[in-house]
Formats: structure tokens, sequence, C-alpha cells
């Protein structure tokens, strides 16, 4: 598929009808250039195509946007258009496909004065090529057909959403499988899938052989045994079948359902904060009933705690006065001294003379003592300190700071848990009126229908393995039937051919999907090797669910790459698919260049016409210098469009200057 | 010395508390978090009325109802010995007068902690942390 031409008619910020755009290429230059700066409606327009082909929009959460939206959310019609009570809007992509023109037209429009919802449009499809007119049922299938909505995100896509990519083929097992098989029908493989009708053949052959013993009476334990392996291969196989088809309308059923519960992922983030503060304030709790335990310990322990600042006070009185006893004390030895030395007018202690001057000072000092009479003696001081022995075992002052520290943190962990438990009524007020029950009910039925999925899995494995068996079993008995005298010699030759013929084109699918898959892998590395600067990195291997990994000097995996690695290898990946595709179509790139650095820029601008036959590109001028970057690869340039803001809700797209 | 008088000198073995007071005991333990257990809180609402001033009346008509064996509360004497010091009038029967500070401090705990839903330090009359 090559698109030639687009017509959008009030679809998001582009009002009234535009167009044609012209976006036809040549093979030798295959590029068109879509300037816009932010907010201008680069991704309106890439939605829009895939909303012309599909009738389905997403946003980048993967969510499907509405045609209309009554709250402030986003939606499709122009709200330009719906101000002017124009509830009508239109996309038509003219293309061609395999020499053919073609003509799309999807519109949705509505005869309500006021639509609220989806349900109020009715949406028309219209396809022609030259003077054939398609039904309007039939529209959808056929382009299906060209261009599968399934890979078309290997096409139209967001590369703010490259990243993704990546996680797609690694996270969830469902979406892997989702999106190996997409790869595979890229790559054509369902289409080999035919020869399976080789093993019928053999089957009818190996019937009519049985007719021809069993008219001959002969062999009739071996044609039971044949026949029970035949009704319980068939029956295996019906079994499969069935839960084949259970299992793709289970898988279909917890799209829905994840996708049901991706609606809410705002609810889930409030639940995820919620479980996160009920966790916190069970953490506040514990620590609350440590500190509890810890005070009701110290009340047993020291249960004169009331009478500590008391006792503190009469300790502080009696050291008082103990130490005015201890100086009383030494003031009434010194009185003794001087009084002994006066009267034999010689120092009491060495004994030597003393002059009169000296005796005198003596008396005087000794007059001035007995003046202070302190009138103190010893049994005060003893008595002080044997009561400041009993207040000792009741002062202690640790344990009143012990006492404090802990209420302190129970004063803080109140507060924690008081502030936790206000944000707790926060969050349920904000989800009151959001169904928070409804969620939980979503989230489970989406966890149980992934269980179920997993077990119908594990049960069609194992119902394959049975299957296995039982037609080795009858494969064999076959043969000892073909191997008998009386079998029909050319019959047995054509169950044998079949048999072996099946096992080969088998064998071939197998090595055919490895060396497609590996084909994809070579090419992804090759490009990833054109478009890093990084030496470090020696190229990407590929995995069975076509995830890459980045492969250092000594061929290990490079762990935890950024964001701009990642749009690296998801672009290399979609590179080497369209590479190997069977099915060619318009590569549209919503880029995001600015989160590369210039080198990785440069690299990926010169690749970006190898990328495909028709490559859109929706750039802002800071992601591409016009002089410096078209340089490089100018001459593949086949247009160059830029979107212009005509209002603040308003843009139109016009083709640049020398156009 | 009548009987009477020989009785109120002679100290107790056992004490107790009012049927009254010993209800807002167990209210005391039940609902704060504070005190495992009922004997914890007897001791201290001993402590709490002499830090406090709770005279006890010594003409109470109040009839105590016996919990404890004094040898249970106070099997190292320090209670004995914090009432003598503490009320040295009362040091020839200090368990009968421990057993009236309790009823008073008990009431008092209940009214601080239950009624008025005092912080701890503070219902225990101790200062407040200085800033």
């Amino acid at each position: 598929m090559k698109i030639k031409r687009l017509h959008i008619k009030n679809f998001r910020c582009y009002y009234g009808a535009l167009g044609p755009i012209d976006l036809d290429t040549t093979d030798t230059a295959n590029v068109i250039l879509v300037f816009g700066e932010n907010m201008r409606g680069k991704t309106s327009l890439l939605q829009a195509i895939r909303w012309g082909l599909y009738g389905v929009a997403r946003d980048r959460q993967g969510e499907e946007i509405p045609i209309i939206d009554p709250s402030t959310k986003e939606q499709l019609l122009s709200r330009v258009a719906e101000s002017a009570a124009e509830y009508s809007m239109q996309v038509s992509i003219e293309f061609e496909h395999d020499g053919e023109q073609y003509a799309l037209t999807r519109e949705a429009a509505s005869s309500s004065l006021a639509p609220r919802s989806d349900e109020d449009f009715l949406i028309h499809r219209h396809l022609q090529s030259g003077a054939r007119v398609f039904s309007e049922a039939a529209v959808d299938a056929y382009i299906q057909n060209i261009l599968s909505e399934d890979i078309s995100r290997f096409f139209l896509f967001d590369a703010e959403m490259l990243e993704h990519y990546e996680d797609l083929l690694k996270n969830p097992e469902q979406e892997a499988l989702a999106v190996k098989q997409a790869i595979e029908k890229i790559l054509g493989v369902p289409a080999l899938m035919a020869f399976e009708s080789l093993s019928e053949e053999a089957g009818l052959a190996e019937g009519r052989q049985n007719t021809h013993l069993k008219k001959r009476n002969k062999a009739s334990e071996l044609l039971e045994k044949v026949s029970a392996a035949n009704d319980a291969i068939t029956g295996l196989r019906r079994d499969i079948a069935e839960m084949t088809r259970q299992r793709d309308e289970l898988r279909r059923e917890t799209d829905e359902a994840e996708l049901e519960c991706k609606r809410n992922s705002d609810i889930e983030a409030k639940i995820k904060q919620l479980n996160e503060i009920a966790s916190q304030i069970e953490t506040e709790k514990s620590k609350l009933l440590l500190e509890y335990d810890g005070l009701a310990a110290l009340l047993r322990r020291a249960w004169w705690l009331p009478l500590v600042p008391q006792v503190q006070e009469r300790l502080s009185r009696l050291r008082e006065e103990g130490r005015a006893a201890t100086e009383s004390l030494r003031q009434l030895h010194r009185i003794e001294l001087l009084d002994e030395s006066i009267s034999v007018k010689a120092c009491s202690l060495c004994k030597a003379d003393l002059h009169q001057q000296e005796v005198t000072a003596m008396r005087k000092e000794s007059q001035n003592l007995t003046l202070a009479n302190y009138g103190r003696d010893l049994s005060t001081l003893l008595d002080a300190t044997r009561r400041a022995e009993i207040y000792d075992q009741f002062s202690s002052p640790e344990d009143l700071v012990e006492l404090r520290l802990r209420e302190d943190n129970v004063a803080q962990i109140l507060t924690e848990m008081s502030a936790l438990e206000t944000r707790e009524a926060e969050l349920r007020g904000a989800m009151e009126n959001r169904s928070y029950g409804d969620f939980n009910i979503k989230y489970e039925k989406w966890q149980n229908l992934c269980d179920q999925l997993r077990h119908l899995e594990d049960g069609i494995e194992t119902q394959r393995n049975s299957l296995r068996e039982k037609e080795t079993e009858k494969v064999a008995l076959q043969k000892a039937l073909n191997g008998l005298p009386d079998a029909d010699p050319a019959l047995a030759l054509q169950t044998s051919l079949y048999q072996e013929l099946s096992r080969i084109f088998e064998d071939a699918m197998a090595e055919f999907r490895e060396d497609l898959r590996n084909s994809v892998g070579e090419d992804a590395s090759a490009i990833f090797k054109t478009l890093t600067t990084e030496s470090g990195y020696t190229g990407l291997e590929i995995d069975e669910n076509y995830g890459l990994l980045l492969l250092d000097h000594d061929g290990g995996a490079v762990p935890g790459r950024s964001a701009g690695a990642e749009q690296i290898v998801a672009l290399s990946l979609i590179g080497g698919l369209n590479k190997a595709a069977v099915r060619e179509g318009p590569v549209v790139m919503d880029s995001n260049f600015a989160r590369l650095d210039r080198g990785h820029r440069e690299n990926v601008l010169r690749f970006l016409p190898q990328l495909g036959s028709q490559v859109m590109v929706l750039v802002h001028s800071g992601e591409i210098g016009q002089d410096q970057d078209l340089s490089e690869f100018g001459v593949k340039v086949a247009r160059r469009l830029e979107i212009r803001r005509v209002t603040e809700t308003r843009s139109e797209i016009v083709s640049e200057v020398g156009q | 010395m009548s009987i009477n008088q020989e009785v109120a000198d002679r100290d107790r073995d056992q004490i107790g508390l009012p049927d009254e007071t010993d209800d807002l005991l167990k209210v005391l333990v039940k609902q704060t978090p504070w005190f495992k257990n009922e004997m914890d809180v007897y001791r201290l609402a001993i402590t709490v009325a002499l830090a406090r001033g709770l005279e006890p009346r010594l003409d109470e008509s109040e009839t105590y109802t016996t919990k404890y064996q004094v040898s249970s509360l106070d099997p190292d004497g320090r209670l004995k010995l914090l009432i003598t010091t503490f009320a040295p009038d009362q040091s020839k029967t200090p368990y009968r007068w421990a057993m009236r500070l309790a009823n008073k401090g008990v009431k008092f705990l209940h009214s601080a902690l239950i009624d008025k839903g005092l912080p701890i330090g503070e219902a225990l009359g101790l200062p407040m942390r200085e800033v």
C-alpha cells in the first residue's frame, strides 16, 4: 500500500475540509517530511490515517479516543466543529495497492442536534477502485486484508511509544504471543500453513487402505487398533480445536478486561497509593505499640516517677545543706586550730613560735569565724547524707528523660498517622464516584481470566502432546498394516508419501520460521550497527518472541537500556521487519528525535529512506535542521509539508514554500 | 487504749480499693495503652497522690475491698520507704496511708487520662520538656 492523497474534515485540530494533501512519493524520493511545532497536530495527522483505515484512533495509553466526549477529555471531532454544531467528520485516503488505485472514505456523522456519545453517530465507509465500488460491509475486511490492523503498529507508529515495543515482547505472555503472531503475519508465515492438507490426504489414503483390508477380513486386530487410534486422534483434534476456540475467545475477553483495567489506571494508581498508605499506617501502628509497651514497662519499673521532680528538688536542697554543713565543720575545725595556736602563741600544726602580729591576726580571724556562727554539727551532715541516699533511689533522671522521649515519639507517630489517615480519606473521597469497588471486581476478573487462559493453554499443550503420541502410535500401526501381504501397495505408497511430505513440510516450516527470525534479527542487528554511535555495542540478538537483546563486546546482553537506546533498538526491529515483510505499507512515524543525541539523530535520518517504500516522518523544527540534517538525505525527500496553527484549536497543512 | 484505736494504729497486711474506685482502675487498664496490669496503676496512683498532695481524709467512711498483699505490692519495701519519707506523720501505718492515697490517685488518674484525655506526662504532673 502506498498513500497518494489525503483529505481530512473536522478531525481533531483540523477544522473544515483540508485537502487533497499530496503524499505521493517515488522510488528514488520516498520520504515525506511533515513539520509542525508541538501541539500543532502531528499526532492528529497520524491518528487521522489510522482512523481512516481502521475506524479506530488511540491515545498514547492505548485507549480508544471517542468521536465525542462531553467531558474535557480527548475526542476525535474537531472542537471548533462541535462549537459550530457541525457533527460530521471525514477522512479520505487515496492509495495504490498491487498496481490498483483505491479511494477509501470513512465518515462519522450525527443527525442529533446535540450528540453526547459515539452512539449518536453513524459511521459510513466507502471504498472504490476504478469502477468497482465495494459493499460497505466488505470495506473493513478488505482493508484488513491489504494491511491488517494487527500489524499496523509496525507501519503507523508513534515513536513516543517505541520503547513499549520491547515491553510488549518481553512482558505479558499473551501480548508477546499476539505481537509474535502479528510479526509472523507481516512475514507471511500463515500463508504457508496450508501444508496441513497433506496430512489429511495421508489420512484419506490410509482410510482406503484399511477399507481394502477390511473387505478381505484381514488383520482385524490391527485394524481395530488403528480405528481406535483414529478415533482418539479425531477426539483429541476436536478437543484441541474447541479449546483453541475457547482460548481465542478467552484471549479476547482478557484483552478487553485488561483494557478496562487500563482505562481505570488512575484508580489503580490510587489503590496502589492507598495500599502504600495502609502499609505505612500499619508500620506507624507497630512503632506506636512499641512506644506504648516501652512506656508501660517504664511506669512499672519507675512507679515513683510522679515524685521525681520533688525528689530532685529535695535532693538539691539536701546537697546544699550538706555543703553548708561541711563548710561549717571545716570552719569549726579552723577555729579550734586558731584558738589553740593563740593560747600557746605557737602554730598548732608546725609548733613554730608566733609573733605578736600573727597572734593578733589569728584572733581577729577566729572572732570573725565565730561571728559567722554556723551552728552546724556532724549529726546534721550525717542526717542530710542519709536522707540524700534515700532520695537518690527515687531520683532516676534517666527515667524522666526516657518518658519525655517516648512521649515525643508517640506525638510524632500520632501526627504522622493523622496525616496518613487524612490522605487516605482524601483518596477514598476522590474515588468515591469512580467505582472503587467496581475496579477491584474488574481487576479480579482480569486476573481470573489470565489464570483461566494460562490453564487453557496448558491444557492445549497437554492435549497436543497426547495427540503427537497417538499419531506416532497410529503411524506405526498403519506401517504394520501397509506391510501386510494383503495390503494394497499403491495405497501404502500413497500413505507413506503423504506422511513423509507432511513431515518434510513441518520441518521446513520450523526451519523457515527460524531462518526468517534470524534474518530479521540479522537485519535488525545490521541496522542497529548503522544507527548506533556507541562502539561498545556489537549488535543485537533476537529471541524466540522477536525480542531483541543488545550485545556488548563480549557478546553478553546489556541490561538496563536508556530510553534513547530503546528507541534505536525498536527502530532497528521495525527496519528489520519491513525489510523481510511480504506486505508493504506506508511507514508513518510520529517521531521523537529530541530524545536522541546529535550523532544518533543523524544516523536515524540517514537511514529513514530505507525504512520502507514510503516513509512519512512527523517532526518539529528542532528535530531536523533545515540545512545541515537535510543535506544528508535531502534528495530522498519527496515532499515537505508544514502544519500551521490557525487558532489555538485549529491547524492546517500546507506545502512548504518552494514545493 | 480502745480496741478500735489499737486496730487503727496497726498497719495493714492487705490493701485494696473501694469498689467504685476499683471500677475506675479497671477502666484505666482497659482503655489506655500505658498500663499492663492493675497493680502497675495502683502503685503509680499512690505516688501521683503523694506528688500532687492529694491528702486523704482521716475520717473517711469508704469501705475498701482487699486487692493485694502488701508483700506482693511492695516486695522490696521501697513503697514503704517512700511514704515514710514523704509523709513522715504516717510512718506508723504507711500501707494504710498508701491505700488511701491509691484511692485518691486512681480517681485522679481516671479523671486526667480518661475524662480529660491528658498526655501521660502531664497527668503524672511531670514538667514539660524544656524548649
